[in-house]
């Protein structure tokens, strides 16, 4: 996920699906004694209540957190996010090699391995999934994840009814050959969960198939049923792979809560078991003995965004100068109650690329002043900076709904008025907001980022994507970042120390140009009911990528 | 009066094209488009482009509405942008949902509604007059949201007497699934009626005064009937006729309440679809619920009608 949407960002959603999460373990609020009880038990149910109903429950073709909420417990990746590390990890393949040119990847999967259905699993349906992405008819946004294997490019445009690069070798190993290197593909490519050939590959129209509301997969759960904007039941698959006798728990239900106020409700009346909460219901829920709050850190941050292209936002003392007026440790204080994270730059403090000599601009109205003056901006007659006919008056664009935001930008009007600065704030339904953001009508901005796994920084920051097309919406373009942008993902050996060196320059050049004011990292905080055993809430994973291990406390 | 209905019928077929033109004007002219929703860092700009492409949300407006009403004269509502489902199947499915609610909401109305209005009228300018009008405004000024969320607090979550939200018991439901039923249906149905309850007592109670103080009733009560064959057996019947003509108006209230209450209890009907595709900006999904809502209002409105026929006789079809 990239930005957070209006409902994520109410329940607190943003970390569960891949992109999420980290810094290993999370910590329960106070440990449970079960915790050291010891031996698993079946049987039981867990529900999770979420604001949001899946929409199609097929990895290849959903883009909610909600359905691969679902899919992912369902389906079965050929390599895993290691949640604790955010690297890539065996699972339906036992093992991979790389090419020494790091082209081939060459991947030995499981035998045995068997679809809820019975079927075997085989390099096929490897192949058949990463086709049937690539294929012109299908619509999904993931073509692009696969476009630097050979051959894809032709597939995508429809000139070829199969893709070169991707070569089943026998039944249980699939070769993968790029056209050149690309060190996130595992990351990117890998991770995405398989879908049976034998089921889908005489689908008329694979977009419309059944399987889409009736997924069979080879997870360790089950699908059950799914009432469309209720609930949606999976159930143990006793015959799964990674375990004999397959997950604890008998069932997982996804239960779909509308608002973040009846989801604190539920967790306390006991009819959900695991639910996001937000920084304000913290203490109430803190007070309930039932329930245990566990709290990671997320790879999203937010920030306030200037755009570049609007003189005097152009100017870089302007933006530091704004940047400088307002007190974000005092706001993540208050307003989140400390439960964030300052940040300096676009990769966060949670991801292994972070670099962690950057400061960020610290609270002093005076120097932001000062700037000002450099820049030769003087008061006007109304207090309001000005140079030659340019005042400094924005207008800040703030999704509606989003309570936190809602007071960041608040604070933020107040604190520019010290400077000399006239803000108007103005709150927009989320995606109007962000149709405004793409068509470029606005000063100022406050949204939210989050990164993938790899923390490729292409999508916002490369000028080869730039709004209305892709996603830098504040229009940023500086060839030297789209430079490091394109070197750090063909890195000779994918070598992390260099990839990484060349992502803290990447950060250096950002916040020394600060496009935007990179705010803070909110924690992510979920309720679990106490006699649940197992969660251990990470970044990289989310909360439900050992759901298999959780059972229920007698 | 099957000629009546047939005419009626007729007429709504210009209505409802109005309004499909309407709709889809104020939904495609509201800035922002479903494949805005799309994110994840490893998405470029070409997916987002060939997904509009994919929409056909690159052809012009009007032959996209064009293409749009030629499939719904077919009976075809098109697919869901998101769920990629017929529409058509999606709202089908929800539709019952939300009739339940809607009828369950009318039958509390109608119960408690009339009756305080009653009450009110022959308790005129008493405690009990007084109690029903306050209690009508109030309910009636108090938003939808927040009557449901209040209600959730204190008599779920306190009191724990009704469940939260939902429309059944997932876990451990210790009633048959009927009554489990009916006992989710409780909170959400009152949230529903809060509105017309007020608005049939002001009117019950306006009426059921105009009505006691005609010449008939003073005749009956000279005749010395007893004050309770009075008020029901006379009084009553006449002074129902206008709660019988605004019932009709009532639907689309319903249906606009539903979208708020629905949302509030997660109960899973056509308006929570109505405003997740709303958001979504899943344009064939609007458009359908926005069709069937309407055809529901314009049948409830003739139901209205023959139904006032039948109560008061001096009401011609012509």
């Amino acid at each position: 996920m990239v930005e957070l949407t209006r409902r994520e960002f109410l329940s607190g959603l943003a970390g569960f699906t891949a992109a999420g999460i980290l810094l290993g373990c999370s910590r329960p609020s106070t440990p449970t004694p079960v915790e050291q009880a010891g031996k698993p038990v079946y049987g039981g149910t867990v529900i999770f209540g979420s604001p949001a109903d899946a929409e199609i429950l097929n990895p290849i073709l959903h883009n909610d957190t909600a359905s691969s909420n679902v899919t992912d417990r369902i389906f079965d990746p050929v390599l895993r996010v290691d949640p604790l590390t955010g690297q890539p990890a065996p699972w339906l393949a036992e093992r991979w090699t790389v090419s020494d040119d790091g082209l081939t990847y060459t991947f030995y999967l499981r035998r045995g391995v068997r679809w809820h259905d019975g079927e075997e699993f085989t390099a096929h349906d490897v192949k058949f999934t990463f086709e049937a992405i690539l294929d012109p008819r299908t619509r999904t946004v993931r073509k692009s994840n696969y476009d630097m294997i050979v051959g894809a490019r032709a597939r995508i445009d429809g000139k070829a009814a199969e893709t070169e690069g991707i070569r089943v070798v026998d039944d249980y190993t699939l070769e993968i050959t790029l056209q050149e290197p690309f060190c996130p593909f595992l990351i990117q490519g890998m991770v995405r969960g398989v879908i049976p050939r034998h089921l889908l590959e005489k689908s008329e129209d694979i977009n419309r198939d059944e399987f889409n509301r009736r997924p069979v997969g080879t997870g360790p759960f089950k699908f059950k049923e799914w009432v469309k904007g209720d609930h949606i039941t999976l159930v143990r698959n006793e015959d799964w792979w990674g375990r004999p006798g397959g997950p604890y728990i008998d069932q997982y239900i996804r239960k779909v809560v509308p608002d973040s106020t009846v989801v604190t409700a539920q967790l306390k009346t006991g009819d959900i078991d695991v639910g996001s909460i937000e920084p304000s219901d913290l203490d109430e829920l803190e007070r309930e003995e039932d329930l245990t709050i566990y709290r990671y850190d997320d790879l999203g941050y937010t920030y306030i965004g200037y755009n570049v292209s609007r003189p005097p936002l152009d100017d870089k003392r302007v933006r530091w100068a704004l940047s400088l007026a307002v007190d974000t440790d005092s706001i993540i204080r208050t307003v989140l109650r400390g439960e964030g994270v300052r940040v300096a730059g676009h990769i966060p403090p949670a991801s292994w690329a972070y670099n962690p000599n950057i400061k960020p601009p610290e609270y002093n109205p005076q120097r932001a002043r000062q700037l000002l003056e450099q820049a030769g901006f003087k008061p006007g007659p109304d207090g309001i900076m000005q140079r030659g006919d340019q005042t400094l008056r924005f207008t800040l664009w703030v999704p509606a709904g989003q309570k936190i935001r809602e007071q960041v930008a608040i604070i933020a009007k107040d604190q520019w008025k010290q400077i000399g600065v006239d803000v108007d704030i103005q709150f927009q339904e989320w995606n109007a907001f962000l149709e405004r953001l793409r068509q470029g009508n606005f000063d100022l901005v406050i949204s939210g980022y989050s990164l993938g796994v790899d923390p490729n920084p292409r999508a916002f920051w490369h000028s080869a994507e730039l709004a209305p097309r892709g996603f830098n919406r504040i229009r940023y373009r500086n060839p030297e970042v789209d430079r490091l942008i394109e070197e750090t993902v063909k890195v000779p050996g994918c070598d992390p120390e260099k990839r990484k060196r060349l992502y803290w320059r990447f950060q250096e050049i950002l916040a020394d140009d600060q496009p935007f004011n990179f705010l803070y990292s909110l924690k992510a905080l979920v309720a679990i009911k106490r006699s649940i055993v197992g969660p251990n809430p990470t970044t990289f994973g989310g909360v439900f990528h050992n759901l298999h291990d959780w059972y229920i406390a007698k | 009066m099957t000629k009546f209905v047939l005419r009626r019928l007729l007429q709504a077929i210009p209505t409802l094209l109005g309004i499909s033109i309407l709709i889809f004007a104020v939904i495609r002219l509201a800035p922002g488009d479903p494949v805005n929703l799309f994110f994840d860092p490893t998405i470029k700009g070409e997916d987002l482009e060939r997904m509009r492409r994919q929409l056909g949300l690159d052809r012009p407006l009007y032959i996209q509405y064009i293409d749009w009403v030629t499939n719904l004269a077919r009976g075809d509502f098109g697919r869901s942008f998101v769920t990629r489902e017929p529409v058509l199947s999606r709202i089908l499915e929800r539709l019952p949902n939300t009739i339940q609610l809607s009828l369950a909401a009318v039958v509390i109305a109608l119960l408690v509604g009339p009756t305080l209005g009653i009450l009110a009228a022959t308790h005129r300018g008493g405690l009990i007059d007084q109690l029903v009008r306050v209690l009508a405004v109030v309910v009636d000024a108090v938003p939808n949201f927040w009557l449901g969320l209040m209600l959730i607090l204190v008599l779920a979550v306190q009191l724990r007497l009704f469940p939260s939200g939902g429309m059944y018991t997932l876990r451990g439901a210790f009633m048959p699934p009927l009554l489990d039923r009916l006992w989710h249906l409780v909170l959400p149905a009152l949230v529903l009626a809060a509105g017309p309850i007020a608005l049939y007592s002001r009117l019950m109670r306006t009426e059921m005064l105009e009505v006691l103080s005609q010449d008939y009733i003073r005749t009956a009560r000279a005749k010395g009937l007893a004050e309770g064959v009075v008020l029901y057996g006379h009084a009553l019947r006449n002074a129902l006729l206008p709660i019988i003509t605004v019932l009709g108006g009532t639907l689309p209230f319903l249906f606009g309440g539903a979208v708020v209450t629905e949302s509030v209890f997660s109960w899973p009907g056509m308006g929570r679809l109505f405003v997740d595709a709303a958001y979504s900006r899943d344009y064939p999904m609007v458009l359908g619920i926005a069709i069937i809502a309407s055809v529901l209002v314009v049948l409830g409105q003739l139901l209205s009608d023959i139904l006032y026929g039948i109560v008061d006789p001096r009401i011609r079809y012509s």
